[in-house]
């Protein structure tokens, strides 16, 4: 593996700052990187060599002018292609918006672009980010790289692998019930959910606007630390975007977590979680109490009921958000005699079986006559959950949970059953209802050598205790994040 | 249109009503649906222009589109002057 594409952000951005490599040089190793690794993996939509080498080159001319450049300056970065891009098609992973290029860009795409990041992709995502595993893309799977005949997980597999395919050492995701840190966990890699308002959602395609958040990927917390801060910040044009400085997540990342308590959630370390999960998230928590942190027993008792909440909330808002897919003033259209029979026959041929299935679910939720007794009642669920937070954090600095209750699945291995696929999420979704920030870092390899994610979970813009307890355990565990093993990347690109 | 009565379904009293009589049993309730057209500067959900007689397709963007991502963002002024109406 080329020394540029192995190094991490940090790493890049002190060897560009001393002129050790020029931007061009660290983005060309990485678009090679990409065309090794890519035909495998399967991670990216569309890659955009000329515009990350154009990038790149404009960068270079001003570090040699000493003009400035940005804070992600030179760093190749993959992004969902959830995110509007000018110009460029965004598709969402739908034959729906397969030719669809959007007239602007995102809040965060334009942040990116200020801070001189370098995108050199759209990465693929289980469609319109509904599922698990990304076997949801209207085009094609995408491959995990520890195991190329398992999934990478999702609904952000594409930007995750990516990050640990080393074709770009950051990644953007959205996650609106686990589909940054359950990638992330099955990955190998570092995902981030911030706190919802953190980050502008503006020309985020929305799936469920109460839920969805953009959010980092890396292979180290520094550089999700950085990057979070790069893309965070008040957004007029987002109603829902707190007005509230950007968080300092460097001043006390390497401050340890000694006199931090951190909390276990019962709840989640219960039946349905796999043997090899427990063992090392139960490992990783204990040297967390190793390095001076207390560590005690909370619990969130309405948490059992998250998933069933979710499955009400998210459809419900999903069957809103989608209406406007008609054929009418974007994206496919597919003829018919009437009015109606075109706009039927657009949303039959471009949506996928499961963004119908929880369309069909929230409408039937949202009907008249069943809206009490589905969607009122679920958000009744989602206060007490906040409930639960509150109370849990009323005795702890930040919580702790494995993030998903299994290690990488095989491809087709719960297609069939939409059930098992959403019980991926069940220690996830809760702060999502919640809209608290929530983390997954590697903490080892199960049984199988497959890596296993530890959830750090913190109250809501509770950023800055959420990275230095992931930094003081990461800076322990000292983890190579290099996919290896039996059916891993390794073998078939070195 | 003509409509022939069918006397063996009417009620009793019917035939004996004048119109006058029948209105009187009924109680009259008006409400009226006033639209103002509120004299902001922009539109409801986004920062446009709402002068007439300009190019086509100048007054616009992804919000009032409504294309995929953009969000909309309430007019504070219309806000405002909504509440004074009352």
């Amino acid at each position: 593996m080329h020394p540029l594409v192995a190094a991490d952000a940090v790493g890049l951005q002190r060897l560009l700052k001393a002129r050790e490599v020029s931007a061009t040089e660290i983005t060309q190793a990485h678009l090679d990187r990409i065309a090794d690794t890519d035909p495998h993996v399967s991670a990216f939509i569309r890659t955009l060599d000329q515009a990350a080498l154009d990038h790149a080159r404009d960068i270079d001319r001003r570090l040699s002018a000493g003009q400035e450049v940005g804070a992600l300056a030179g760093l190749p970065l993959a992004l969902k292609d959830i995110l509007c891009t000018k110009g460029v098609e965004t598709t969402c992973a739908s034959r729906v918006l397969q030719h669809y290029r959007p007239p602007y860009d995102a809040t965060v795409v334009r942040k990116l672009r200020q801070a001189d990041a370098i995108v050199v992709g759209k990465a693929n995502m289980d469609e319109f980010a509904m599922g698990s595993s990304c076997e949801n893309s209207a085009f094609f799977p995408t491959r995990n790289p520890w195991d190329l005949e398992r999934v990478p997980g999702g609904s952000s597999g594409g930007s995750v692998a990516a990050v640990a395919a080393n074709d770009a050492p950051l990644g953007i995701g959205t996650d609106t019930g686990g589909s940054v840190r359950q990638p992330a966990a099955l990955c190998g890699v570092i995902g981030v959910k911030p706190t919802y308002g953190l980050v502008s959602r503006f020309g985020l395609i929305a799936f469920a606007s109460s839920l969805d958040q953009v959010g980092p990927i890396a292979r180290a917390v520094p550089d999700a630390a950085l990057l979070l801060e790069a893309i965070a910040g008040h957004d007029p044009r987002d109603a829902t975007s707190i007005p509230t400085d950007v968080p300092d997540l460097h001043t006390t990342l390497e401050a340890g977590v000694e006199g931090l308590r951190v909390g276990v959630v019962s709840e989640f370390m219960g039946a349905g979680m796999s043997d090899g999960v427990r063992s090392v998230v139960t490992a990783a928590i204990d040297r967390l109490g190793a390095l001076g942190a207390e560590v005690v027993d909370v619990s969130l008792p309405h948490a059992g009921y998250g998933v069933s909440a979710y499955y009400l909330i998210a459809p419900s808002e999903c069957s809103s958000n989608l209406s406007r897919y008609d054929g009418v003033r974007y994206g496919l259209r597919v003829d018919g005699e009437t009015t109606e029979q075109m706009m039927a026959s657009t949303r039959d041929a471009g949506f996928g079986p499961e963004v119908k299935r929880r369309i069909m679910i929230g409408t039937y939720a949202l009907s008249a006559g069943y809206y009490d007794a589905y969607y009122a009642q679920a958000q009744r669920v989602r206060t007490l959950i906040i409930r639960d937070y509150e109370a849990a954090y009323a005795g702890c600095d930040v919580l702790a949970s494995p993030t998903s209750p299994t290690t990488a699945f095989k491809l087709g291995e719960r297609a069939a059953d939409p059930l098992s696929m959403y019980l991926s999420d069940v220690y996830t979704i809760p702060s999502n209802l919640a809209g608290a920030p929530a983390l997954s870092l590697p903490v080892g390899l199960d049984d199988d050598g497959l890596p296993v994610g530890l959830q750090l979970m913190a109250p809501v813009l509770g950023e800055p205790v959420l990275f230095r307890a992931a930094r003081a355990l990461e800076r322990e565990l000292a983890i190579d994040s290099t996919p290896r093993g039996n059916g891993s990347l390794a073998q078939v690109a070195a | 249109m003509s409509v022939t009565p069918d006397a063996s379904r009417q009620p009793a009293t019917a035939a004996r009503d004048s119109g006058v009589e029948q209105a009187s049993r009924f109680e009259a309730v008006i409400g009226l649906e006033v639209h103002v057209e509120l004299n902001t500067a922009t539109k409801m959900f986004c920062g446009c222009a709402i002068d007439f007689g300009g190019a086509p397709n100048v007054r616009t963007c992804p919000v009032c589109l409504g294309q995929p991502g953009s969000l909309p963002m309430i007019n504070a002024k219309a806000v405002e002057s909504a509440i004074r109406l009352g």
